[in-house]
């Protein structure tokens, strides 16, 4: 067997991987009165029963699917919610609390968003539905389970975890592919007839998933959702969004009540940006929010404009919220994730040392972490520097920090690829075995998380 | 090596006794209402033992996991309604290798119905990257270039490591075929990747 023949079967394999144990739907076999040659075949549409182990009647997991009649009747309330202006979910306890205590050990796992690889086209953009979440291992980075959004959803559209909880909280919606004619390509197109759905996703502590919609009315508008934040209990979600006349919206839904607390500001120049881990003090108190687009200045070091929100205190305007603008020498080049320590005490934010360097130029550019005081805004100093060595977009990502920020895992470029590491002391070392090497992986990083799961590796914590 | 035609694909689950029924089929038929036979016994059996093995060849060739569970289950539905016609009940892996493959011929056959925008490769995105990596994947994406008859034949020979003579029944050509369009394939694999280079 020649290099080319070895090589196409280990790749094989591992590209076969993805689909794991456990994490096919039950079988559906036609009614027995069907069975014969005039029998129908069966349907395509195996509702929702994708993801999960196998057979839980009724479970999002079971094998069974909604009747006939009961397709028409669920796209008709579809659409008087879509009128009436709340999207109507079903009903789940609330996320497992963690707290603080949580929040100090380090993950166990990391999760991401996988595309459909092969999807019939992008319309001309980048864009192509995320039709799964990957959860990893932090330790030997396997692969735990890829959970496939349950139809008729079919794409991610943001994730989070609880930094002190083992559960992820996704939002999903439905693309069509609209075919073209007469010579023009077709498009994605976002159905508006399928609401935007939350969904729970826990990690078994044997490493099996439970996924349950999030039961909660929730505004319509978070179409134009931008991003979500799970609190460190796992109890609250932020939800930050556009609303009309620009007007920055912050919501804060209770999971197991249902209860919505909103923070507007009208008029706003920037959109409101949630990042999906580190964005909640260990408290629950405190969220940063990343004000996104805000004006630069035309030369010089532009700033990271953030908003931290006392989510504690009274009132529903975010203009009462503490805003501060973080300047590093060097500048920093376009997308930011703000992250800050358990503690309160620091935020940090990844940057590239040097504006000039393009992200697609292919010239090698430097980065590190900036971090900050969250009482001043003043830089303290830098950590876990890299250089960027590749085309194609990287940036590094913190993941989670240690209550006083002074350990961090974090996405990294590196030279063989983007990996996963300890940064500590201003030193990276990776952690247990390698992880899948994450070249190209600008939309992964961004849907990068963790969440806390014991048991952690030895040595993470200190 | 070379796996005996009994023995399943990779991944295949360790097979149950014969004829017990499991609690998954038993509560599946609980959730119908429908009665047990002995169709709905054996097949449910033998896709608690065959469907990863068989998801993950139709995943490798179509590269959409969606499509390929979609292939296999109608692989298994259509093995159920043939049941009671089923001469040969020894060979039903045979049958539903057979069933897969052409459906995901089928599949990948729609899924040219569809157009592709112009300037758009069939390449993996960012995220697909991030779970392989670029140079591990590179073969498999280049894999899913080919033709579809070389991408059937590579896949049975280099995932499913079926000998030429299941491989052709399968693929429903005769043996000299498998050989020419296997051959084929590679050379054809072999020249992308090294202008991907």
């Amino acid at each position: 067997m020649n290099g080319l023949e070895e090589r196409l079967r280990s790749e094989l394999q591992a590209e076969s991987g993805q689909i794991t144990p456990g994490s096919l739907a039950g079988l559906r076999l036609p009614e027995p009165g069907r069975r014969g040659p005039a029998g129908r075949r069966p349907s395509r549409r195996w509702l929702p029963g994708r993801l999960g182990g196998p057979g839980r009647p009724g479970g999002l997991g079971g094998p069974w699917r909604w009747p006939g009649w009961a397709v028409p009747v669920a796209a008709a309330a579809a659409v008087v919610a879509v009128i009436t202006g709340t999207v109507a979910l079903v009903h789940t306890p609330p996320a497992s609390p963690g707290g603080p205590a949580a929040a100090a050990s380090p993950p166990a796992y990391y999760a991401y968003g996988v595309p459909d690889t092969h999807p019939p086209g992008t319309g001309g953009t980048s864009q192509v539905p995320i039709h799964s979440i990957a959860v990893r291992s932090v330790v030997t980075g396997g692969l735990v389970t890829n959970v496939t959004v349950p139809r008729p959803f079919t794409n991610v559209v943001t994730l989070t975890a609880a930094a002190g909880a083992s559960v992820f909280v996704f939002s999903a919606d439905r693309w069509r592919w609209r075919g073209g004619d007469h010579g023009h390509p077709g498009s994605w197109g976002l159905d508006r007839r399928t609401p935007l759905t939350f969904f729970v996703l826990r990690i078994t502590r044997d490493g099996h998933t439970r996924l349950a919609t999030v039961g909660q009315t929730v505004p319509l508008r978070l179409l134009n959702l931008t991003s979500i934040a799970l609190s460190p209990d796992g109890r609250r979600l932020a939800m930050a969004s556009v609303g009309g006349d620009r007007t920055a919206l912050v919501r804060l839904i209770t999971l197991g009540t249902g209860a919505v607390r909103t923070w507007t500001l009208p008029h706003a120049s920037w959109q409101p940006m949630l990042q999906p881990a580190g964005a909640w003090t260990a408290d629950g108190r405190t969220l940063v929010i990343l004000m996104n687009g805000t004006h630069l200045p035309p030369r010089g070091s532009p700033p990271t404009a953030v908003r931290l929100l006392d989510t504690g205190a009274p009132g529903t305007s975010l203009a009462a919220s503490r805003q501060l603008n973080l300047h590093v020498a060097g500048g920093n080049w376009a997308w930011r994730g703000i992250f800050i320590t358990p503690d309160g005490s620091e935020l940090l934010d990844p940057v590239v040392h040097d504006v000039t360097v393009a992200p697609q130029s292919g010239h090698p550019a430097n980065g590190f972490v900036a971090v900050y005081s969250a009482r001043t805004g003043a830089l303290l100093r830098a950590a876990g520097g890299w250089t960027w060595h590749r085309n194609g977009g990287a940036q590094q990502v913190v993941l989670w920090s240690s209550p006083s920020g002074d350990r961090l895992l974090v996405l990294q470029p590196r030279p063989s690829g983007v990996t996963l590491g300890v940064l500590a002391g201003g030193s990276f070392r990776l952690t247990g075995a390698p992880l899948p090497r994450l070249h190209s992986a600008y939309q992964a990083m961004r849907n990068a998380l963790v969440s806390s799961l014991a048991p952690y590796p030895a040595g993470l914590t200190g | 090596m070379d796996v005996d035609f009994a023995d399943g694909l990779p991944g295949a689950a360790r097979p149950a006794a014969a004829g017990t029924v499991t609690a998954d089929a038993g509560e599946a038929a609980a959730a119908t209402g429908a009665p047990q036979t002995e169709a709905s016994r054996v097949v449910t059996a033998l896709y608690q033992e065959h469907a990863l093995g068989l998801t993950r060849l139709a995943f490798v060739m179509l590269g959409d996991r969606h499509a390929a569970e979609d292939v296999v289950q109608d692989a298994f539905c259509g093995l159920y309604r043939a049941w009671d016609r089923l001469s040969d009940r020894d060979h039903v892996l045979g049958y539903l290798r057979v069933s897969v493959v052409n459906g995901c011929r089928s599949a990948i056959r729609r899924n040219k119905r569809i157009p592709r925008p112009p300037g758009l490769p069939p390449a993996p995105s960012a995220e697909a990257d991030a779970l392989l990596g670029e140079e591990q994947r590179a073969a498999v994406a280049a894999l899913q270039r080919l033709p579809a008859r070389q991408r059937e034949a590579l896949v049975l020979r280099y995932y499913a490591d079926l000998p030429e003579q299941e491989i052709a029944r399968a693929m429903g050509v005769s043996r000299g075929t498998v050989k020419s369009t296997t051959a084929r394939g590679l050379a054809a694999l072999g020249r992308m990747l090294q202008e991907d280079q």
